[in-house]
């Protein structure tokens, strides 16, 4: 177990060996919200070959708590790992992407879609694939974005 | 603030060629035998949102067939998701919860499906909701969380009792 793993699933304050938390608002920092769409992505990417515990830990949780204090942290300016949300090379407005690259030894790469508008909304998780489905699926964040700015979607907690 | 969210989302619309173009695409899908309550809706929100417009275009650019039939996934989903009219909150499900929570949908659904079977199969329940047969595949074979929606269309068209579609994991 990694420190940042004993931090997150052992530390009194944070009780954050939880993906969903809720919200403290006496921290400075933005809640970054779990919609439905994120949670049911990681349902189904409890498949292999797929996300495990151990990466979600030491890997992913740390940098999606990175977004609590966008944009300051330097991760940000690294194209490799987060830049706008594009499709057919237009920029989709409100739209981020997340990537890694480094999971199973290179054999997948993992995005998360991230939505900041008046605040910071977690999307869809997915390994990639082929084009077809990249398409498919930023397409999808579109709609996801604007129904995210009209408020129609389903909160399932905040990390914090 | 909801003045200026409204007026934000109203920035995207179509030109009136694309938007013959979606009737266009419309009349095709009629052709290809997908059910009408689909084609009305996906035409309906694509007027309204970039993303399902740009999915139609691509089920009309495409010839592989299962490309096309996620596609037609992809845009019920949208179409559901549409049919939401405000923020909703829902409960939180831990991180090493989820092992649990996709098991628990996974039975459920399993379980649904040999209903769904022994009444004819998954082709027999799209004629009887109107929901595209793709769209009932992807519901049965992932562990997404099931639409309340769905599962009362399914069990109006199986005559299903309360107790059939009951899960703590709807959505």
């Amino acid at each position: 177990m990694s420190q940042i793993h004993e931090r997150l699933v052992n530390h009194d304050i944070y009780d954050i060996n939880v993906i969903y938390v809720k919200k403290d608002k006496s921290e400075g920092t933005m809640g970054v919200v779990i919609t439905q769409w994120a949670l049911d992505s990681f349902l189904n990417l409890k498949v292999p070959p797929t996300i495990q515990g151990i990466d979600y830990w030491d890997i992913l949780m740390p940098e999606i708590l990175l977004l609590k204090s966008f944009p300051s942290h330097p991760k940000f300016n690294d194209q490799q790992f987060w830049s706008n949300a594009t499709y057919d090379r237009r920029q989709i407005i409100d739209g981020y992407e997340m990537r890694w690259t480094q999971i199973h030894s290179n054999e997948i790469q993992f995005k998360l879609l991230v939505v900041m508008f008046d605040g910071i909304y977690l999307d869809t998780a997915y390994i990639e694939n082929d084009q077809k489905f990249e398409k498919r699926r930023l397409a999808i964040f579109k709609t996801h974005v604007q129904l995210i700015r009209q408020g129609r979607y389903i909160e399932c907690g905040v990390l914090t | 603030m909801t003045n200026y969210v409204r007026s934000f989302s109203n920035i995207f619309s179509l030109d009136p060629h694309e938007q013959v173009l979606l009737f266009e695409i419309a009349h095709k899908m009629k052709k290809e035998g997908l059910p009408e309550l689909f084609i009305a809706s996906a035409i309906r929100i694509g007027l309204e949102y970039e993303g399902v417009a740009d999915l139609l275009k691509l089920w009309n650019d495409e010839i592989d067939a299962a490309e096309k039939n996620e596609i037609v996934a992809d845009i019920q989903d949208l179409i559901n998701d549409c049919l939401q009219s405000e923020k909703l909150e829902y409960p939180i499900v831990k991180f090493n919860d989820l092992d649990m929570v996709a098991k628990d949908i996974r039975a459920f659904k399993d379980n649904l499906l040999m209903i769904v079977n022994e009444r004819g199969g998954i082709k027999k329940l799209a004629e009887l909701t109107d929901i595209p047969q793709p769209s009932l595949s992807r519901f049965f074979n992932s562990n997404s969380m099931p639409r309340r929606t769905t599962l009362l269309k399914i069990a109006k068209a199986l005559n299903l009792d309360a107790v059939k579609i009951s899960s703590k994991w709807v959505r």
